[in-house]
């Protein structure tokens, strides 16, 4: 069913253009994105909307990206805590930086120089691989 | 006698005569043809002792002394005739029976109808000049070295003795002739006495004075003018003083002294002898080359004079006078020309062989050169920022540049010539220092404390070392102290600031990325989703976009690695490089598959480095073989490496259209691109990367290459078991 699989995503950038060309992407593909223009928005977004997948920009100010996820894997709401989460940077993360990462319980980090495609491609896979173990929205 | 037939006009004019006459302090008186006195004025009644009424009616011969009236009768009959008798001196005979010298002229008086009627006489009293010419000749007769008085003629007006005997010619000859006439020179002699009644006197002119025997007498001619009270010059009276016998002593002298004296004369320094009242008494030939001025001149004038600062000159010579000597003291002389020549005196006292007397020996040194390599290198102690000195080997300072004046808080002046020990906190440890310098030539980073004024302390680095002249003499020592804490201070400024240049490079690049992205993903979107709405130009034009913006995204990653280079700790791991080369090769055949590329790797000695970076230096080298070689039909590149002594060199070889060898600096600059963007892309940082790389692993880079004719790029490393080259690079 269409209404089934339709995914929504919700995109934490404070960067509007970027929120956009991503959020574009996406709804090209055919999903639903949200938008949070900062770490306490995305959060506040996250709990009252509970996306399917959760796009998270490494820089921002105030709080960044690392923070946010650290407080969204540690939501007292199990199913705010177990939204997948991506970690969006502009660089390479170092070895340290990608283990922390993971010890908060992001998924996996993706650059943002990715082409259009690979974009696309791997969130669809992340969306996929999470699916099976994310407990059910009901 | 009345004259009553006179015009009134007539009379006043004779009432003025008489009036003038009456006042006249002269004796005026009136003799009649017939000789007999018939005008007596009050002049005549003083220096006659007669009055008037005595006098008048009485006959001429009244006051003519006995031996003179044959003379007078004579010269009484010449103004009879209408003619005068000029100025001449005589004697009259007063009312008391003296005779008095006067000096007396006769003329003729003419009534109105111009006949002759009588003469008249003025005569005025010189017994006082005449005594006051007495003493002088008794002064000039008591003199032992010949005296002349000679008018502005040039006639000799008076002589003594001693000139007599000098000259053999007797006093009455001598009077009245050229004074110059016994002189050898008589050219010299006339100059020497124009310059007397020029200058008012001379003095010390040396002229020799031939005898009637023809026997020649060296005298110095000493002469002055003499003038009345109203300063009209009478004429000069000159003394000479015969220097024969001195000249005998000096000649002996030369004789002993005549190695000495060719030295002298042989010195290229220019000397000066001078006497205690600043003459020169004598000079060398290098002394009339550097004046232009002839001995002859340069001899008893003022040695001052030739200096451009006289007053400095006397200065220095009143300091001989007073320590005995004055050493390299700096004067400049004037040459006859207008040339100035820098010299360095360094004179003495010196007592004359007769142990009488003594003056001055003074020798020049021309330092014009000197000078000029002085003020070099003076412009380069200037120049220094760091506090310059030099020291004597006596320890005294002898120059500092500002620098050092600005760290010891004291004027240069009161600086030169102090010892060098006080400025430093620890003085026994400047002193061993300084002994270090002269044992050992030169000096390192010494440290010391400049203890300034005012009470500054400056922790320094001395570095010092003794400079010789060419003969290996140590003249001194040149010390440059550098300021440690302004050097600490500046390297950590560096660190800083290149850390934060490298930090802002790299977070300008992360933030130049994102919008790039942007600009990208939106040109891309455009393209795919908008087709049917964009014509072949409108799709061109969003290539461009993607084609530029894929550009700037290179050269964001590559800025990127550059400033991560210089930052970041370079690991030591094993790299298996045949592996790696063979990896990067075969991706970058994948990325052109429509190629022709022949890559051959020949087995590589394995490395220790960073594998990632060391990964970027064979993408960079085998990705530009490929790029290069992009006309050739096929690519032929070939990589291999060669052991060193104490390093592996790589080479990567391509058959593409290679470079000028003279161009080959320019390879690894930054942005540096030896072909056009169209012609073969790049950012120009792939090479500069390759060299940042590899230097900071403590290796190097070079190629080789021609023209048209394919390129060779080599890097080295250091052999795996060899020592490291830079200690911060395998400090792990």
């Amino acid at each position: 069913m269409a209404e089934i699989t339709l995914k929504h995503i919700l995109i934490v950038d404070d960067d509007p253009t970027t929120r956009r060309l991503f959020g574009s992407l996406l709804a090209r593909a055919g999903f639903e994105v949200l938008y949070g223009k900062d770490g306490n928005e995305g959060r506040e977004m996250a709990r009252r909307l509970r996306p399917d997948l959760i796009l998270l920009d490494l820089h921002m100010p105030v709080m960044d990206g690392m923070e946010t996820a650290d407080r969204l894997t540690h939501d007292p709401d199990p199913l705010v805590a177990h939204i997948p989460i991506v970690l969006l940077t502009s660089e390479d993360l170092s070895i340290e930086a990608q283990k922390a990462a993971k010890e908060l319980g992001v998924v996996e980090y993706m650059q943002k120089g990715v082409s259009n495609e690979e974009f696309i491609e791997r969130v669809k896979k992340i969306l996929e691989t999470t699916q099976k173990t994310a407990p059910s929205a009901e | 006698m009345p004259k009553n037939d006179v015009s009134p006009a007539l009379t006043a004019e004779a009432n003025f005569y008489a009036a003038v006459v009456e006042s006249s302090d002269d004796a005026i008186i009136e003799i009649s043809l017939d000789a007999i006195i018939v005008k007596w004025n009050k002049g005549a009644e003083q220096i006659y002792g007669y009055t008037a009424k005595e006098a008048i009616g009485q006959p001429a011969s009244l006051i003519i002394p006995k031996d003179r009236a044959g003379k007078i009768s004579k010269s009484l009959a010449v103004t009879q005739k209408g003619e005068s008798v000029a100025n001449h001196e005589t004697q009259r005979l007063h009312k008391n029976g003296k005779l008095i010298d006067v000096s007396l002229r006769m003329s003729p008086i003419w009534d109105a109808s111009e006949k002759i009627i009588g003469t008249a006489t003025i005569a005025r009293d010189i017994t006082e000049s005449k005594k006051a010419l007495f003493y002088a000749r008794s002064v000039i007769e008591a003199g032992l070295d010949p005296m002349i008085t000679i008018s502005p003629e040039g006639k000799v007006t008076d002589v003594n003795e001693a000139t007599v005997h000098i000259t053999g010619v007797p006093r009455e000859k001598l009077i009245g002739s050229d004074f110059m006439n016994y002189f050898t020179d008589k050219e010299e002699a006339l100059q020497g006495n124009q310059q007397v009644f020029k200058e008012g006197f001379i003095r010390e002119y040396p002229l020799t004075i031939r005898h009637i025997s023809g026997a020649l007498t060296d005298v110095l001619y000493n002469a002055s003018v003499y003038k009345d009270d109203k300063g009209n010059v009478f004429g000069a009276i000159a003394a000479v003083r015969d220097i024969t016998d001195r000249k005998k002593v000096d000649e002996q002298l030369h004789e002993t002294s005549a190695y000495a004296r060719s030295f002298v004369e042989a010195s290229l320094d220019p000397l000066f002898i001078i006497s205690p009242e600043g003459k020169i008494t004598g000079v060398n030939h290098a002394t009339e080359e550097i004046t232009g001025v002839t001995r002859e001149w340069l001899i008893d004038t003022d040695f001052f004079t030739y200096f451009t600062e006289p007053r400095k000159a006397r200065d220095g010579y009143r300091q001989v006078l007073k320590k005995g000597e004055v050493r390299d003291y700096p004067l400049s002389i004037h040459h006859a020309s207008g040339n100035i020549t820098d010299v360095s005196f360094n004179a003495s006292v010196y007592k004359d062989a007769i142990g009488k007397g003594h003056g001055i020996f003074a020798m020049a040194r021309d330092v014009t050169d000197t000078k000029q390599l002085s003020l070099y290198s003076r412009s380069l102690i200037e120049a220094s920022l760091d506090p310059l000195i030099t020291i004597s080997p006596e320890g005294k300072i002898m120059d500092v540049n500002e620098a050092t004046i600005r760290i010891f808080g004291v004027s240069r002046e009161k600086i030169i010539g102090t010892d060098f020990l006080n400025y430093f906190t620890e003085p026994q440890k400047a002193r061993e220092g300084y002994e270090q310098i002269f044992k050992e030539g030169s000096i390192a980073d010494y440290p010391l404390t400049i203890k300034s004024l005012d009470g500054k302390l400056t922790d320094v680095l001395y570095n010092a070392s003794v400079y010789k002249d060419d003969k290996g003499n140590v003249l001194g020592v040149t010390g440059v102290a550098r300021d440690n804490t302004k050097v600490k201070k500046a390297t950590e400024e560096i660190a800083s600031t290149s850390k934060e240049m490298e930090a802002f490079s790299g977070s300008a690049s992360h933030d130049l990325r994102a919008p790039l992205r942007v600009i990208d993903g939106f040109a891309q979107m455009l393209v795919e989703d908008y087709a049917d709405k964009l014509d072949d130009q409108g799709k061109e034009i969003v290539t461009n976009i993607r084609t530029s913006a894929a550009q700037m995204r290179k050269l964001i990653d590559d800025l990127l690695v550059f400033s991560r280079l210089g930052s970041q700790e370079i690991k030591k791991e094993y790299v298996a490089m045949g592996p790696l080369a063979t990896e990067v090769c075969a991706e970058l055949k994948q990325a052109v598959p429509k190629r022709n590329v022949a890559c051959t790797i020949q087995k590589l000695s394995d490395s220790r480095g960073d594998k990632d970076t060391l990964r970027l230096v064979w993408t960079n080298l085998l990705s530009n073989a490929i790029k290069y070689t992009g006309p050739r039909e096929q690519a032929v590149i070939e990589v291999g490496s060669k052991d060193e002594k104490e390093s592996i060199t790589y080479y990567v070889k391509d058959n593409g259209v290679g470079f000028d060898m003279k161009d080959v600096s320019k390879l690894f600059n930054v942005f540096e691109r030896l072909h056009g963007v169209e012609e073969f892309e790049g950012t120009g940082m792939g090479l500069a990367n390759v060299k940042r790389i590899v230097e900071r692993h403590g290796g190097t880079v070079w190629a080789e290459g021609k023209f048209g004719e394919g390129a060779t790029f080599y890097f080295s490393l250091p052999k795996i078991n060899s020592a490291p080259k830079t200690g911060h690079l395998w400090r792990k």
